[in-house]
């Protein structure tokens, strides 16, 4: 099959442009025409950078005074989901722990006693340092018991074991429920509602 | 070489001359360029073997970025390679997740929906977008340009700032998945994207306007980096270098996959194989990949954008939360992976330097038996030795650049 | 492989991706980021702004207070001195008012070049943000200033603060003694260098005949430049030497051979000016391009030699080792002949090209650009002012001018790409001297044949030329479709 090909076609390069004048003239034109419109006009602050208006050309940010906002679906730090009790969501299936590339969950597993779930992680670990932030730890998770919505990356740490976060510290943001939860938390193991 | 023309064409007055100064003690001067070195934007070293500015030879080495992706491949399931795939050419992270996730599929024997290969196809062409604006402005910092690079990294973080949106990530994309893609996309992002792709095109004719005429920029770069079209296929280049010699192989075209086959673009020749007609070239590739995206936005068909089959793609959620069949198939699938029939396959797609190339074994198991990259960069940086030699060390500067040479997936 | 396992309920697909709690009607919460969010209370970078105004007026303020002491320093300096030499009874040379003359030195090389080549290295890097659409920096901060960043002006501050108290590296097997002498020996010309530029006219303040610059009545002007500008090459070089590195001593021969050859252009530009003045003096230089041209032109050497103007500009950014012509530098391939520099020796390199550019751009505005005069209204001023106040606002005007070129030589530096070593050589020998060596026939049979108004019609005529040629260059610039392919970036556009 023939490929619709197209040789390049070179810009003049003539005696003009050989006499180099004229083409600087030309660059710095271009670069003083931003040069001036970034000096005299007023920069919109506005932090998604590709709809900013005005004679002002900057695309920076000034960043600990203005940050830009991370877009909804941004793979951020790892949270584990509270349920409406404020207990994880989690029921330590080790779904998370498998898929992870970097293998940088650690979960030890518990039984709750009176709770129609058995299990849940009595420790919780995420070393974020190990963490490649593929999202996989989310999507395998059969409970949605794990998230990465904080809307924050992990933060800078001055020694590695800081870097790695346990339940407590992981178990925050606001609660999840689904309809699909009365299966199974809830309940005591016969299956009766629990007493709170 | 220099010498002995000078040497011949002289009056012989002047070549007693030329000959007692040859008879001088010389010995020429090794160079050490990198691996830290401002023009290696990867971690590689060159040992150049200077007489003057000349460079008599130049020894380029590599494995400073070795990591050890394909053994690290056969130790994770056929899903979980897809983050390693990101850092390959972390440049263009979204073409080497599109490669990755069509030689599995390849070996699968399925195809995934049309609506995912329209995605593909957008976001893989963005990513190439980035990664020539990449190299476009590096090539231009590296010159001693600095304006032209920053426009282009402006230009490269917009489109950055859509990848964010539609993957979660700028570089660590790991969108597609086997069977399709991780997600659809988001809400208004088509727009957004058109409208991005308006800047990126005024960016772009500003980094043209201020180089392509530039006598400069022209002496720097027309004639320096001279490869010509034997030894280009010799190497084995592929990929803008070798397009800028006049052969004209891109995968998209020479063997469509995805939707390629449908939309109307052209793939531009250089004809010289120099450092200029590659730089010219990827300013027009990325004219071409804008007009990709914009008929593929328009074309866009409804539909899923992964395939139905629960032994490949994860379960919707709502099955996984609320059905033993969703949340059976899930974990089979995270346990074990997806299950991929025993034998091989090679997938090819155009990556961001040329033909990206997946060549995969299964055994039938859950994690590949083996797995081989043809990494567009490798042939590339094997040629720069033989493209330098003879030229001026300035000349390698851009050289350098122009093949763009990215570490992650030379060295794998 | 048809989908076997494929559950009835599964019809639609949803999205299997990161925000799954969407699929039951929750809505995917995103927590707002932690931290201090949103714009600054106060916008505190956007230009005209009422603390801008004061900082202007702060440093506008800085500089009439040098004047004043120079002032004073002149006058009580000149009775203390000649006090001295009285009560010593030492007889003392008359001719220069020597109160002036220290205060000149003072003034014009710490006040006017240190202080705007200083200015210079933060100017660079804030401009150059302005030309690549950043905002620069602004971080460093006054104490009890902490809200105002003064325009990055505090990292000057810090630089210096830095240089002087990092580590200083000596190449063991170097030569220790070149090394340590380089970096004075690359700053001094440059500092002295500006001796001879007048910054204002012979003016009279208080009974007392002054004038500003140090030794602006050197009758040897341009010879003067010229041999102090050609040691400069021996700090460069010496020290790319002396580092015993191999980049080092690629970057001194580069720029040994580079600033050696340039010379030579330099050189010839000016002589086509010495043909039209008369004169190697620069203060009488000054003084003819007062005046109009055909009633109207500012009489600015600018309309006699067009060309020399930018071969001079190119040959003096090689001179001075400025891009696109800082090979010797060249960053991205040999780190430079300072490479194994660092502290204040490396600082002394860095700020010595500042200074560098200052003299260059005053230079330039001495020789081309009238100086210190103003274009228009001269007379009108003089009739009202007084010459005293007229001297004033001209050196003001020298500053301006200065500011501007150095502006110039900046954008310069930033928009272009770098030559390669071998086309520096022949833009210089084989371009630009044989067009300056025609430039200095064609305004010597001119003025042979036309005089001065013969060699100032044939400026203006040069001029036209090039500015068709720039204009030339816009119009290109608008109808600007020069892209490779036409139709399919008309398509493009269409879509966009």
């Amino acid at each position: 099959m023939p490929i619709d090909t197209v040789t390049i076609r070179e810009p003049d390069y003539g005696p003009r442009e050989r006499l180099y004048l004229r083409e600087l003239v030309r660059g710095l034109l271009i670069t003083s025409r931003h040069f001036f419109r970034n000096l005299f006009g007023e920069r919109d602050l506005n932090s998604e950078v590709g709809e900013r208006q005005g004679a002002n050309l900057i695309a920076t940010v000034s960043y600990p005074e203005e940050r830009r906002a991370y877009p909804p679906g941004y793979r951020g730090m790892h949270r584990l989901v509270p349920r409406e009790d404020g207990k994880p969501r989690c029921v330590a299936c080790y779904m998370c722990a498998t898929v992870c590339p970097a293998q940088c969950i650690y979960i030890e597993a518990g039984e709750y006693d009176q709770e129609g779930i058995e299990k849940y992680p009595t420790r919780f670990e995420i070393d974020e340092l190990r963490c490649i932030v593929c999202g996989f730890c989310v999507e395998a998770c059969p409970k949605d018991a794990i998230r990465m919505d904080t809307g924050t990356h992990s933060p800078a740490v001055l020694s590695r074991p800081l870097a790695t976060f346990d339940k407590e510290a992981l178990l925050k943001g606001p609660a999840v429920s689904h309809p699909t939860d009365a299966i199974t938390y809830g309940k005591s193991r016969r299956g009766e509602p629990l007493k709170h | 070489m220099l010498e002995q023309t000078m040497a011949s064409e002289s009056a012989p007055a002047e070549q007693d001359a030329l000959s007692v100064e040859q008879e001088l003690p010389t010995e020429p001067m090794t160079i050490n360029l990198g691996p830290s070195h401002p023009a290696t934007h990867g971690t590689v070293r060159i040992v150049a073997e200077l007489d003057g500015e000349i460079i008599q030879k130049a020894d380029v080495e590599i494995g400073y970025l070795h990591r050890g992706f394909e053994k690290s491949c056969e130790n994770a399931t056929w899903a979980q390679v897809l983050p390693y795939t990101d850092r390959l050419n972390y440049v263009s992270p979204l073409l080497n997740n599109v490669g990755w996730a069509m030689a599995v599929e390849k070996l699968l024997g399925i195809q995934d929906p049309e609506r995912s290969q329209y995605i593909r196809v957008i976001a893989g062409e963005v990513s190439r977008m980035a990664d020539h604006l990449t190299m476009l402005g590096a090539m231009s910092l590296e010159l001693g340009g600095f304006a032209p690079f920053l426009y282009g990294m402006e230009a490269r973080e917009l489109l950055y700032d859509r990848i964010t949106e539609l993957c979660g990530a700028r570089v660590t994309t790991a969108y597609t998945r086997i069977g399709g893609v991780a997600n659809d996309l988001p809400p208004g992002w088509t727009d957004k994207l058109k409208g991005t792709l308006v800047k990126v095109a005024e960016l772009r004719e500003e980094m043209d306007k201020l180089l392509s005429k530039n006598r400069i920029f022209i002496d720097r770069t027309r004639g320096t980096g001279v490869i010509t079209r034997e030894d280009a296929l010799d190497f084995g280049f592929t990929g803008p270098c070798l397009r800028a010699t006049g052969v004209d192989y891109d995968v998209r075209k020479a063997h469509p996959y995805l939707v390629y086959d449908r939309f109307d673009f052209t793939v531009p020749l250089g004809t010289r194989g120099d450092n200029y007609d590659r730089f010219l070239l990827r300013v027009e590739e990325l004219r071409q990949s804008e007009r990709i995206i914009l008929q593929a936005l328009d074309q866009l068909p409804d539909g899923p954008v992964i395939v139905d089959d629960w032994r490949i793609a994860l379960p919707p959620k709502a099955q996984v939360y609320g059905s033993i069949e969703g949340v059976m198939a899930h974990f089979k699938l995270i346990m074990q992976g997806p299950q991929i029939p025993p034998g091989e396959a090679y997938q090819y797609t155009e990556g961001g330097n040329g033909e990206l190339g997946f060549y995969i074994v299964s055994n039938g198991q859950g994690k590949p038996y083996r797995v081989h990259v043809r990494a567009p960069g490798f042939p590339l940086l094997s040629a720069l030795g033989h493209i330098v030699q003879g030229h001026m060390l300035a000349d390698l500067i851009p050289t350098f650049d122009s093949i763009n040479m990215i570490g992650g997936e030379v060295e794998q | 492989m048809s989908s076997t396992m494929s559950h009835p309920q599964n019809q639609a697909m949803e999205p299997v991706g990161i925000g799954a709690g969407a699929l039951t009607g929750h809505d995917v919460h995103r927590e707002a980021p932690k931290g201090p969010q949103g714009l600054p209370p106060s916008n505190f970078y956007a230009p005209f702004r009422p603390k801008e105004i004061a900082g202007a007026v702060a440093l506008i303020g800085y500089l009439v207070v040098l004047c004043a002491v120079w002032a004073a320093m002149m006058i009580f300096g000149d009775w203390a001195i000649v006090g001295l030499f009285r009560v010593l009874g030492a007889s003392l040379p008359a001719a220069e008012l020597w109160g002036n003359a220290i205060a000149n030195i003072l003034f014009v090389v710490l006040a006017f070049v240190m202080l705007l080549a200083t200015l210079l290295t933060m100017g660079e890097r804030k401009w150059s943000a302005f030309i690549q659409d950043r905002i620069g920096p602004n971080r460093a901060r006054l104490p009890g200033l902490k809200n105002h960043a003064f325009w990055g002006i505090p990292h000057i501050l810090a630089d210096v603060g830095k240089m002087m108290t990092k580590e200083e590296v000596v190449p063991a097997m170097g030569n220790q003694t070149l090394f340590h002498l380089a970096p004075a020996i690359a700053f001094a010309p440059a500092v002295i260098l500006f001796a001879v530029i007048p910054l204002s006219p012979d003016f009279t303040l208080w009974g007392e005949h002054l004038h500003i610059g140090v030794a602006p009545h050197l009758n040897q002007g341009l010879l003067y430049i010229f041999a102090i500008a050609s040691i400069g090459v021996l700090g460069t070089s010496l020290g790319g030497w002396a580092s015993n590195n191999k980049y080092g001593l690629l970057g001194a021969m580069r720029a040994s051979a580079q600033m050696i050859s340039y010379e030579v252009t330099l050189g010839l530009t000016l002589v086509g000016l010495m043909l039209i003045f008369g004169t190697l003096r620069l203060d009488s230089m000054m003084s003819q391009q007062t005046g109009h041209l055909f009633g109207f032109l500012p009489n600015w050497g600018v309309f006699y030699q067009p060309l020399a103007i930018v071969a001079y500009f190119a040959a003096a950014s090689a001179e001075i080792k400025r891009a696109p012509f800082d090979l010797p530098e060249g960053d991205s391939e040999i780190v430079g002949y300072f490479i194994e520099y660092s502290g204040l020796k490396f600082g002394i390199y860095m700020i010595g090209e500042f200074v560098e550019v200052v003299v260059f751009a005053g230079l330039f505005t001495t020789l081309f650009f009238g100086g210190y005069h103003l274009p228009w209204g001269e007379g009108w001023l003089a009739g009202h002012l007084g010459p005293t106040w007229l001297a004033g606002l001209q050196v003001l005007t020298f500053l301006a001018k200065t500011v501007f070129f150095c502006w110039l030589s900046l954008a310069v530096r930033w928009t272009y790409p770098r030559f390669r070593y071998d086309q520096v050589m022949n833009l210089g020998w084989k371009l630009l001297l044989p067009a300056s060596i025609a430039n200095v026939a064609l305004t010597g049979v001119v003025i042979l044949a036309g005089g001065m108004h013969g060699a100032a019609i044939m400026g203006i005529v040069e001029l036209v030329i090039l500015l068709a040629w720039v204009v030339g260059a816009v119009g290109v610039r608008r109808s600007g479709k020069e892209t490779l392919l036409p139709t399919e970036s008309a398509a493009a556009s269409e879509h966009g």
